[in-house]
């Protein structure tokens, strides 16, 4: 049972070492230049500071729901790729009759400016 | 060995479909009765893939993945309808829409 | 691989594909001018009807025919493509003069129409739960948006929270009680589990029984069979009349269609246990639908318990099990759906600005001022009540003695006596139509000519089902033959 794990414990070993590597070799190396820029606390692109019950616009809600779908449906392509040539023409049929019926829903989120920002 | 797993798998599957069943009856914010309805098809979830896991037979499995694709769906449409209500109502308490009378 | 039969799919795909280029098409037409929809819809609709009767016809263009175990296109399922296109494409024809009226006639309400027709079709054809899943999911989730096609109206949106949240609930159950004849089975093929459940072990026995009852629960919700009842009122109120007239026709039809598939197709063996279930329910629907609609003064409110109270004739046919018992609700669902396509059609191609007739004020008097449109609401209301030259009465003749034949005589009764009652507050309507004096101006609108096309074509086959009721006899028992 043991002997299975090894592989794990190997890449935790590796992936710790790595980082405190990378972290101390950073440390020795590296000519520290503090800017105020720099040394904000970084969030991909908002301000990090404030509350976080504020109200979004209503557009993320549009954008995320358009991505979740086509996100999901998406997913129905990786087991349809693995069986791909056993299903053959039939399989090829199928999914060309799943994509169009997804990308017309594409098109017309498209073109009644669901994506407009 | 694995029979107690599918046992162990499936009183959890009940705990969580009947904690999301009463979550829909006691709950008065529309979002969060829509979560307990999403819990409970996670529990239903659990069962396919317990069953299939111990069948050996991958229908169950099949099924989880059409259940997640249609739970998005559910779930854009019906937030959709939230927010259009919320457009007529600055509320999201169930009790509130008493327009037409339950 | 095999090769796949795709044929029982083609109805389902027309209209799939129809539904996506009106959608398309009301997306590119240019702001100011109109999208052909309607016209689509129709041509896109008779289509898919040709095909399915093609299809009906003869062995060689895919009667019997199925794909890959999971879809069928036996009689039973041609049956029901064949109701459920007609009502979808009556429902078309009503739609356009009643939402010029109330706002919002665009090219999406009719693609989700046709969503919802794709779901209806699959539902009845599929044999195997993955399929009859996404095909009751398609139906309900196009369904609940269809629910808040008026905008600016807060009932209708209120009505699309109310069956959203009713209706997710209901397929969790649904999905529950499939998931443990899955357990039992190992497969979600109907007929494995057919299979499975007649080997059972006695361990195994209420594995089955519990999943039984969580279908039933399922069904009962969609069916609007008491106590899941408790949406119906308020979204059949709420809802764009021309989407009630499809919900109340079509929706039933389909899931009555998927029930008697599951229960009579596929847990015969399971018989003495979901009967006296389904026989108790029968009884509390029609008599909780019945004193329901004594209480309303709202039209559309009163015709939504009127149909909670239909679900329980059809589930009182249901306890035969026999292909008689099949046979006559496939025979009452075309009757139903005919009627209550005519009735919500003619109270939705009265609307005006905004306003329809719902009161007995509103149609005090119509017998005097509009006498084509009350003489046929007098035809549906007859039918509905049940009184003989109507498909409603022979429908029900045919759904009391399924019960009487399986020993359920006392329901069978209380199926009698409750349309007795249910006389009271249908012909209320008509006495109102014809004995009273109209008030005030006549401001209703004129039907406009595919309006009235739609609401004859309900008058016929009422009428017909009631005089000549053998050729759909007919069918329907071939259909249920298909099925056992």
């Amino acid at each position: 049972m043991l002997p299975v794990y090894v592989p794990i414990l190997i890449l935790a070993v590796v992936a710790i070492g790595f980082a405190a590597f990378t972290i101390v070799a950073s440390h020795l190396l590296g000519q520290p230049r503090p800017t105020d820029a720099k040394s904000a606390v970084y969030e991909c692109g908002m301000p990090a500071i404030g509350t976080a019950r504020e109200r979004f616009p209503i557009k993320f809600y549009l954008v995320c729901m358009i991505f979740i779908l086509l996100d999901v449906d998406a997913a129905f392509l990786y087991p349809w790729a693995l069986i791909y040539p056993q299903l053959g023409w039939f399989g090829f049929v199928e999914m060309l009759v799943f994509m169009t019926l997804l990308g017309g829903g594409f098109a017309y989120a498209w073109k009644v400016g669901a994506l407009d920002w | 060995m694995s029979g107690s797993l599918v046992q162990h798998a499936l009183l959890l599957s009940v705990a969580l479909f009947t904690l999301g069943a009463l979550g829909v009856f006691m709950r008065r914010n529309v979002i969060t009765i829509f979560m307990c309805i999403e819990l409970m098809l996670n529990a239903v979830n659990l069962a396919f893939v317990a069953f299939s896991r111990s069948l050996g037979t991958f229908d169950g499995q099949v099924l989880v993945f059409f259940v997640m694709t249609v739970a998005a769906a559910e779930a854009a449409v019906g937030l959709a309808i939230v927010i259009a209500l919320h457009r007529h109502r600055d509320t999201l308490d169930i009790d509130s829409f008493n327009l037409l009378k339950w | 691989m095999p090769a796949v039969d795709l044929r029982p799919l083609l109805p389902a795909l027309i209209v799939a594909v129809t539904a996506l280029v009106v959608l398309l098409a009301q997306a590119f037409t240019p702001k100011g001018s109109r999208s052909p929809s309607m016209g689509l819809t129709v041509t896109g609709l008779a289509g898919a009807l040709l095909l399915s009767l093609t299809m009906a016809s003869d062995g060689r263009y895919g009667r019997g025919a199925n794909t890959g175990g999971s879809v069928v296109a036996d009689d039973f399922t041609l049956f029901f493509h064949v109701l459920l296109i007609g009502l979808a494409l009556m429902a078309a024809l009503l739609s356009p003069a009643y939402y010029r009226e109330n706002g919002g006639d665009r090219g999406e309400y009719y693609s989700l129409m046709m969503f919802s027709l794709v779901g209806m079709l699959g539902l009845v054809s599929a044999t195997e739960m993955i399929s009859m899943f996404v095909a009751l999911e398609i139906m309900s989730v196009a369904l609940y948006a269809l629910c808040g096609t008026r905008r600016d109206q807060v009932e209708s949106q209120e009505a699309a929270l109310k069956y959203f949240v009713t209706g997710a609930f209901a397929s969790a159950f649904l999905l529950f009680g499939m998931a443990l004849l899955y357990g039992l089975s190992g497969s979600t093929s109907l007929a494995r589990v057919a299979r499975g459940v007649a080997t059972a072990t006695p361990e195994q026995i209420p594995l089955a029984v519990l999943g039984c009852g969580l279908l039933i629960v399922g069904f009962g919700f969609k069916v609007a069979s008491v106590p899941f009842h408790m949406w119906t009122p308020d979204v059949y109120e709420g809802a764009p009349t021309t989407v009630t007239a499809l919900m109340a026709a079509g929706v039933k039809a389909a899931s009555f269609g998927a029930f008697l598939r599951v229960f009579l197709g596929s847990l015969p063996t399971l018989r003495e246990e979901w009967v006296p279930a389904l026989a108790a329910l029968a009884a509390i629907t029609m008599v909780i639908g019945n004193l329901g609609a004594l209480a309303q003064s709202n039209l559309k409110r009163m015709l939504a318990f009127s149909s909670v109270a239909h679900a329980g004739y059809l589930m009182t046919g249901m306890v035969g099990t026999t292909e008689a018992s099949a046979q006559a609700i496939l025979f009452y669902l075309v009757a139903y759906g005919a009627v209550n396509m005519g009735t919500f059609g003619l109270i939705a191609s009265l609307s005006k600005g905004g306003r329809e007739p719902l009161s007995l004020q509103d149609v005090a008097g119509l017998g005097a001022r509009r006498p084509a449109i009350a003489a046929s609401l007098t035809v549906f209301l007859i039918s509905l009540t049940g009184i003989p030259i109507s498909g409603g009465f022979v429908g029900k003749f045919y759904l009391f003695g399924a019960a009487v034949n399986a020993g359920y005589t006392g329901l069978a009764i209380i199926g009698v006596l409750m349309s007795v009652v249910s006389a009271y507050y249908y012909l209320r309507v008509v006495v109102a139509m014809y004995m009273r004096e109209p008030e005030g101006e006549d401001v209703w609108s004129t039907p406009e000519a595919p309006g009235r096309l739609a609401a004859l074509i309900a008058v016929a086959v009422t009428l017909g089902l009631g005089i000549w009721p053998a050729p759909v006899l007919d069918l329907a028992r071939a259909a249920a033959l298909s099925l056992l």
